[in-house]
């Protein structure tokens, strides 16, 4: 009798919840979401904006609307849940390996793919809670100091709270499949390298030189899956500041504006998270795992 | 009847290097098998291909008459392993690597049969302890009940008794007797000539990936002691 899927997914679930690193990753990912939110330094900088453009959330009054405050707390939360998702990645291929607690499930009628797999989708749910923790948090600190009503500007209604809505959920989407080409491409170090300090160190790499190589070449920035992890909430922000998005903001790309370049947008980040598990997937099923 | 492990021609190479080279072995079932070899000989090889970790170079193996090779997971259903000391889930307790370790089985796997499979290695007071608090020893029992988990018809051991105390030794050398006594068949690699004499019904010696002797330990060692027949090959290079 073999192990299916459900039952080496579910064996991948039970460690996570039984590690006190997940716990802890969950504790932290909530708290900056809510901290970040908050932070009055963020507050200032807003508030600063908000005056040299003139614009008001909640129906004037020069109040900040709490999508800017959100939008401050969920970039926050989404790279710590960056961080996190590789780290337990590299853990959970690399680190296993390394352990040879990989051998528990490769030495047994299990599939070698329906380990992969039970690993990408436990990770998954593991990227989608923490995302989720940080978000419900960012948004308790966003109404503690704002309001989610519409967005007005020279007494001019800019965006609905429906609109706002839309463009928060939008952005959550984005960024949860740039951080599934983390996790992917995390996985995918995982498995072609040894420890998980080469394979966490290696995909935090590829992060930082590609965030570097989107400041420096501002026109590179919609091309590169890391990019849409952050730079949806940046978008998110300057919708909640009033600015006139999405021309000149949006990811960088003037053209990004309609529901061809949005399709544009999904598609790149989730072809790259596509591309990386697969790569870690056909890698991880045909090596010799002689550690 | 098919035998409970069938190796037939195996190779493995790496690089230019044979570690395993044209190995044939059979393992009857219910029988206690000992593998003998150096450092390098290609032991440890030879249990990765048995396993399914590690493909090889050419040949095959069967276990209960299924091939590792092209029915993996239909071959390993009934195998337990320790390979090259202890794995441990070591965030968990005792208690929680078992049942993390039991889901890869492939039969479920009850709490009582837990809570067996850790009293059974000398753990059953301290399942609630994290695993890395334990000591090499603790360690080495708690790896051995995982492979324990299920009711094994195959058990693979490489070193069971590797950092045991005497007292741990003895209790592993009852329990793979036990074990046979159900019915299991044990294929044991050790160092431990001593330890092999004691427990195994039959052995085989492997030096430098080729099978240089195999059979019972009476007929193998002949008039000399098992170590001094050892050293003999291992120093000469044949039986």
């Amino acid at each position: 009798m073999s192990v299916g899927l459900f039952e080496a997914f579910g064996a991948e679930l039970f460690r996570l919840r039984r590690r006190r690193s997940s716990w802890i990753a969950l504790a932290a990912t909530a708290a900056v979401g809510f901290l970040l939110a908050l932070a009055p330094k963020v507050a200032e900088q807003a508030m600063a904006v908000a005056q040299q453009v003139g614009a008001t959330g909640g129906g004037g009054g020069g109040t900040i609307s709490g999508f800017v405050y959100l939008a401050s707390g969920l970039k926050g939360a989404a790279v710590l849940t960056g961080f996190f998702v590789a780290l337990a990645a590299a853990t959970s291929t690399a680190g296993e390996a390394a352990h040879g607690t990989l051998r528990l499930a490769l030495a047994r009628p299990v599939q070698r793919h329906h380990i992969f797999l039970s690993k990408a989708l436990a990770l998954g749910v593991y990227l989608e809670i923490l995302l989720l923790a940080g978000g419900l948090a960012a948004l308790a600190g966003a109404a503690l100091v704002g309001d989610f009503e519409a967005i007005a500007k020279f007494g001019l209604v800019k965006s609905t709270v429906t609109d706002m809505v839309w463009r928060s959920l939008f952005a959550l989407v984005l960024c949860e499949l740039s951080l599934l080409g983390v996790l992917g491409l995390s996985m995918l170090a995982g498995v072609a390298l040894s420890g998980v300090g080469a394979a966490l160190g290696t995909t935090l790499g590829f992060l930082v030189v590609s965030t570097m190589a989107t400041i420096g070449v501002e026109s590179l920035r919609p091309y590169f899956f890391s990019s849409f992890a952050t730079s949806a909430f940046e978008t998110l922000r300057a919708f909640g500041l009033g600015i006139d998005a999405p021309r000149p903001v949006w990811f960088g790309n003037p053209t990004l504006q309609d529901w061809a370049d949005v399709t544009f947008s999904m598609t790149l980040p989730a072809s790259c998270a596509f591309l990386f598990f697969l790569l870690a997937g056909v890698h991880f099923c045909r090596k010799d795992w002689l550690t | 009847m098919e035998p409970a492990l069938e190796i037939l021609r195996l190779t493995r190479q790496f690089g230019a290097r044979r570690a395993v080279d044209e190995l044939e072995l059979r393992v009857e079932r219910g029988e206690i098998f000992g593998f003998l070899g150096p450092n390098g000989a290609g032991k440890t090889t030879t249990i990765r291909c048995v396993l399914g970790l590690a493909r090889p170079t050419s040949g095959d193996i069967r276990i209960f008459g299924r091939s590792v090779i092209s029915e993996r997971t239909a071959a390993l259903a009934g195998v337990g392993s320790l390979v090259e000391g202890p794995a441990l889930y070591e965030g968990l307790t005792a208690l929680d690597h078992l049942r993390a370790a039991a889901r890869y089985v492939g039969t479920p796997v009850s709490e009582s049969q837990i809570a067996e499979a850790l009293g059974s290695v000398g753990l059953g007071d301290r399942g609630a302890d994290r695993a890395s608090t334990f000591s090499r020893g603790m360690k080495q029992r708690l790896a051995l009940a995982t492979a324990l988990l299920g009711e094994p018809r195959l058990l693979i051991l490489d070193e069971p008794t590797d950092g045991l105390d005497p007292i741990g030794t003895v209790e592993i050398r009852k329990l793979l007797k036990s074990l046979k006594n159900r019915g299991a068949t044990v294929f044991l690699s050790s160092h431990l000539l001593s330890e092999v004499e004691a427990t195994c019904d039959r052995i085989a010696l492997l030096d430098r990936g080729k099978l240089r002797a195999c059979g019972s330990v009476a007929e193998v060692k002949g008039n000399q002691s098992l170590e001094e027949f050892f050293l003999g090959v291992v120093a000469g290079g044949i039986a």
